[in-house]
């Protein structure tokens, strides 16, 4: 038998408001991904190898599940389109579906089975339908292809059930209740130190600190002395409790760092924001020294240092230039310079800056062009790290703008972009291929071409009119 | 880059291989262009045997699809390998073509539209 889990933006989308660097299928509960429980559950009902079929990118999917080698199934990956109904996804998948019995998962849901019960699903083409649903999904089997078509309920008595995954709270639900109850039921990470308390690798509790359980802790993770943890608390991997603090029924995320004194109740906590499951209210909290994400402190100096260094050279080169030249302009009346608010990433964070238009056809109008020294205004924001030297196109703050970035996670504006770098007209899809196609290639030595591409190759075609 | 061109009642099978970038990018978008003034708009274009695309692959790919879809026609893709398929969905290009395991699946898939 195989499975296919279909995976649909609309059912899942709306996670993203709460944890954007997340893809929703890979939320954790009790610190194992939501999808690794459907993974499970096919593994655990016979299927020997699972397609998974997502209508939004799942690069970090991929590199979770990669091709199954983990799990001692072959994994495999395809796309959907939003609309795409059960049937168009078997003809889609055609070849993967053909001569087998399978075992859809259609949906966002979390999927309750105990791993101790039996769960082989029969084979038989009478048993094909609708094995269990919820309001955001359903399990179904066939026993081929074509007993999908006109599905009803299956006759099977199924052995499992399904939890609708609407709101936060349904997904801190599942936590609590994996956590205080079924625990037994799941392959978790981590060992058993205690009746409901489970470790995972390199934890280090320092003196006075007190677990009370059911207890879920990740990898890594650094508990200071006097802190109490629980019960009913799950904290992920990457994590530091700092002194004094207090953390009852809470789910504290991968990457987290939770301050000193603090008391931490009917949370969610994910980097530097702390969400109230019941009604979804989120704080972002702006003091590091409260509440923030692990990755603060291990960003790329490098990187940022050849920004900066690389971004001060062309700087001191264009200086002069850009003041005989700027001068001359502002001379001859086609001096033009606008402010614009643009966005520098997907949180709503903006900065304004200077736009300097060249629409003049002089001498000094064509040679501020060619030597790209309306970027010049801009090269101190790369110096203080505020934007990319080469990056995106930036985007002016716009509602459009902002719901593009929702599914944008690699955006970074750029003084020099890489739109620039292909002569790709500003606007329309062409020019979003390009720039999502190089942010999502960008590395240093991609960006260093981008850059000479655009200061030597294309300064002598660039227009003056913008 | 090789590109071989079959067709059938229902559409034509482009099938691509090797390396599919912007120096070959002008061919396909000739090739397809050649064939749609010649009436035909259906299309299957085969990626099983293209080890590498860059946006440059890509945007004849839009290009061509855009051009096919005026004529009330339509490009499906089938079969692109692991890598090739991350690049559609990163530039999320992926939600205006379809998709299928192979190309004869895709070529079936006009003959039941």
């Amino acid at each position: 038998m195989k499975a296919l889990i279909v995976i649909r933006e609309k059912d899942s989308g709306w996670l993203r408001d709460f944890f954007p660097a997340i893809h929703p299928a890979i939320t954790p509960i009790c610190n194992k991904p939501l999808l690794e429980y459907h993974m499970d559950f096919a593994l655990l009902s016979g299927c020997t190898a699972v397609r998974i079929v997502m209508d939004e990118g799942g690069n970090s999917i991929e590199e979770y599940f990669q091709q199954g080698e983990r799990w001692g199934v072959a994994i495999s990956y395809g796309i959907s389109n939003p609309d795409d109904s059960i049937d168009t996804l078997i003809e889609k998948n055609g070849a993967f579906c053909a001569d087998t019995p399978l075992l859809i998962m259609d949906g966002f849901f979390f999927v309750h089975y105990d791993k101790a019960g039996d769960l082989r699903a029969p084979s038989f083409p009478a048993d094909s339908g609708l094995l269990s649903s919820c309001s955001s999904g359903s399990v179904l089997f066939a026993a081929n292809a074509d007993c999908l078509h006109n599905i009803s309920d299956s006759s099977l008595e199924a052995d499992f059930a399904l939890s609708s995954l609407t709101s936060l709270d349904d997904i801190f639900g599942i936590s609590m209740q994996i956590l205080q109850a079924e625990q037994d039921h799941y392959v978790l990470p981590g060992y058993g130190v205690e009746q409901n308390v489970l470790l995972g690798q390199n934890v280090t509790i320092e003196k006075n600190t007190k677990i009370i359980p059911p207890v879920i802790i990740g990898d890594n993770v650094r508990l200071h002395g006097n802190t109490v943890i629980g019960p009913d608390v799950v904290i992920g991997s990457d994590v530091i409790v700092d002194n004094g603090t207090r953390i009852e029924r809470s789910v504290i995320h991968t990457d987290s760092y939770v301050g000193r004194d603090l008391f931490v109740n009917n949370r969610i906590v994910h980097g530097k924001r702390i969400i109230s499951p019941a009604d979804g209210e989120i704080l972002d909290i702006s003091d590091g020294y409260l509440c923030s994400s692990m990755d603060m402190y291990s960003g790329s100096l490098f990187r940022r240092t050849v920004n900066s260094v690389s971004a001060l050279l062309i700087f001191v080169v264009q200086l002069l230039p850009y003041f005989l030249l700027g001068g001359l302009r502002k001379l001859q009346g086609s001096w033009q310079v606008e402010e614009q608010s643009v966005l520098l990433g997907n949180r709503g964070e903006s900065l304004t800056i200077p736009i300097l238009f060249n629409r003049g056809d002089t001498i000094a109008d064509k040679l501020f062009a060619v030597l790209a020294l309306e970027k010049f205004p801009l090269l101190h924001l790369v110096i203080k790290g505020k934007m990319q030297l080469v990056g995106n196109r930036p985007l002016s703050e716009t509602p459009a703008h902002q719901k593009l970035l929702a599914d944008f996670p690699d955006y970074l504006p750029g003084v020099f972009t890489y739109a620039e770098g292909e002569e790709m007209e500003e606007g329309g899809l062409d020019e979003e291929i390009i720039e999502r196609y190089h942010a999502a290639n960008r590395s240093f030595r991609h960006d260093c071409g981008i850059l000479l591409k655009i200061l030597f190759s294309n300064g002598f075609t660039r227009k003056t009119a913008q | 880059m090789e590109i071989q061109t079959k067709q059938n009642d229902t559409c034509v099978t482009l099938t691509l291989s090797g390396r599919f970038d912007a120096s070959v990018a002008g061919s396909i978008k000739e090739t397809i262009s050649e064939l749609i003034d010649r009436d035909n708009i259906h299309y299957v274009i085969d990626l099983s045997d293209v080890s590498y695309m860059d946006s440059g692959g890509l945007g004849s790919l839009v290009a061509s699809l855009r051009r096919v879809r005026e004529r009330e026609g339509d490009i499906k893709l089938s079969a692109p390998n692991c890598n090739v398929r991350k690049v559609f969905e990163l530039t999320r290009t992926h939600r205006i073509f379809e998709f299928y395991d192979n190309s004869t699946l895709a070529a079936q898939s006009f003959q039941s539209a």
